[in-house]
């Protein structure tokens, strides 16, 4: 399964990101976003999967910027 | 891993056999591009669409250009976009400018180019391939629509 994620920063208009991803992300988990480092706070699924593609949306919160 | 098995992971490709696939990677060549290049610029003309086989790229469009006004105008971005999404498939569906200029934020981020015509080309001459690809930009530009709607309502993004 592909998981493609919509991930959107809660209060950063501008820093929202589409990805796939080989393993669904998961609350808790740290996500680079460029040059932003996030946190995921909610996964939910977007629309029903389709072949071999599941649609996810995420929200996170930024918690520094990479290194 | 290899720019198909690279390209297979994007939705674009979704439902296609390997074969056919492959004859789409076969139109096309990869392109690399470091932090800040810019891949195309919005008013530009267009024949050409892109999948981002990995590293991250920046969409944005420009707000309050005026012709006759000095000055650059104001850059808002809309959207990053990762591994196995694409862009430039509005120019493929509509041959119109494009819309937006995209640049990327990642050094050693591949990019694989597809040319129009002959993309078009194949679509004509295979019709199931020619509908799977359009039925899966049309989901990529709905999810696309979706994205942006819950980043205008959670991000705090302008209405």
């Amino acid at each position: 399964m592909i998981y493609k994620v919509s991930y959107v920063v809660l209060g950063k208009p501008h820093l929202g990101a589409i990805v796939n991803l080989d393993t669904p992300p998961r609350v808790g988990d740290r996500v680079q976003l460029g040059d932003e480092v996030c946190e995921v706070r909610e996964v939910i699924d977007l629309i029903p999967p389709r072949e071999d593609f599941a649609y996810l949306h995420v929200t996170c919160r930024p918690v520094g910027e990479a290194t | 891993m290899s720019v198909t098995e690279y390209l297979q992971q994007s939705e674009l490709f979704s439902g296609l056999t390997p074969g056919r696939v492959g004859q789409i990677v076969a139109l096309g060549h990869e392109v690399v591009y470091d932090a800040g290049d810019a891949i195309i610029r919005e008013g530009d003309p267009s024949d050409e669409m892109y999948v981002v086989c990995s590293g991250m790229v920046e969409v944005t469009v420009s707000r309050g250009a005026i012709p006759d006004v000095p000055g650059p105008p104001q850059l808002t971005s809309i959207a990053r976009l990762g591994q196995g999404q694409m862009f430039g498939e509005m120019a493929l569906v509509d041959r119109g400018a494009r819309s937006a200029t995209v640049r990327c934020v990642q050094d050693d981020t591949r990019v694989y180019v597809i040319p129009r015509q002959s993309f078009w080309d194949l679509c004509d001459s295979d019709h199931t391939t020619g509908y799977i690809v359009m039925r899966n930009i049309a989901a990529d530009l709905s999810f696309k629509l979706r994205h942006r709607n819950l980043q205008m309502r959670l991000g705090g993004g302008e209405r």
